[in-house]
């Protein structure tokens, strides 16, 4: 694979498949969360069987933020998870809009609140893109 | 540089996914997406199109895919190609330029 090279792995929902086949060479995991109580447990389980796979770089990403109080539960629960937060994509009705019409969020709205968020973190993960990883 | 997108059903998984592809595709980088979840949506999200879709769909998943079993009688899924030439053979070019490889289409589909 060349250095400019980008691979993007959308994964099974089940935590118990993450599994070194799957997760070979990925260097950067990122673990969706929303503000709820479910979901914030499902992060809390993933975690530590992430870290037994040895993933080099894992962060949380605060999804369907409505509120400041919902941003704060998931930084308070990554924190003691010893997460760090990437990015924080406010809740956005474009995103549900673009999946009703069948079209890619992107094209759907560029300028939506959602999009802007990815884009954010899209600059961080750029600048870590360029560092070599080390295996 | 390989990122995979994990959480809960439904937390937003491929939204962010096919997102962060496509711009990052607009910033010049060379993109693979790989969808394994195994009620796929990935495509969709990208904007392929319909026929594109179907292709994908219609790809047997051992094609792509093949488990191995290690000394520990622990079974996991491992490319039956390198990378490359996977996503080469039963990849598809998206907007963007974003190559996509659908992993977990329906088992036995497309079968001998």
């Amino acid at each position: 694979m060349r250095p400019d090279d980008v691979t993007v792995l959308d994964m099974e929902a089940s935590i118990e498949h993450l599994s070194r086949g799957t997760l070979r060479d990925v260097e950067t995991l990122l673990i969706v969360a929303e503000p709820y109580f479910r979901a914030l447990e499902t992060l809390g389980r993933t975690v530590p069987l992430a870290r037994e796979l040895g993933i080099p770089q894992m962060y949380v990403v605060a999804n369907k933020v409505k509120s400041a109080r919902d941003e704060v539960t998931i930084r308070e629960y990554s924190a003691r998870l010893g997460m760090e937060v990437l990015g924080v994509v406010p809740f956005d009705e474009a995103a549900q809009e673009a999946d009703r019409n069948n079209q890619a969020l992107v094209e759907y709205m560029p300028s939506a609140p959602a999009v802007l968020a990815i884009a954010r973190m899209v600059d961080v993960l750029e600048k870590g893109a360029k560092i070599p990883s080390i295996r | 540089m390989r990122i995979a997108v994990a959480g809960k059903g439904g937390a937003g998984k491929t939204t962010i996914s096919a997102t962060m592809a496509r711009l990052f595709a607009q910033r010049g980088f060379r993109v693979n997406a790989l969808d394994d979840d195994p009620n796929p949506n990935l495509a969709n999200a990208l904007g392929l199109t319909a026929s594109q879709v179907e292709q994908l769909r219609g790809i047997a998943r051992e094609n792509i895919m093949e488990e191995r079993v290690d000394a520990s009688n622990h079974a996991s899924l491992h490319l039956t190609l390198p990378f490359d030439q996977v996503i080469e053979k039963y990849g598809v070019v998206g907007p963007d330029g974003v190559r996509m490889l659908m992993m977990t289409a329906l088992q036995g589909a497309g079968k001998g």
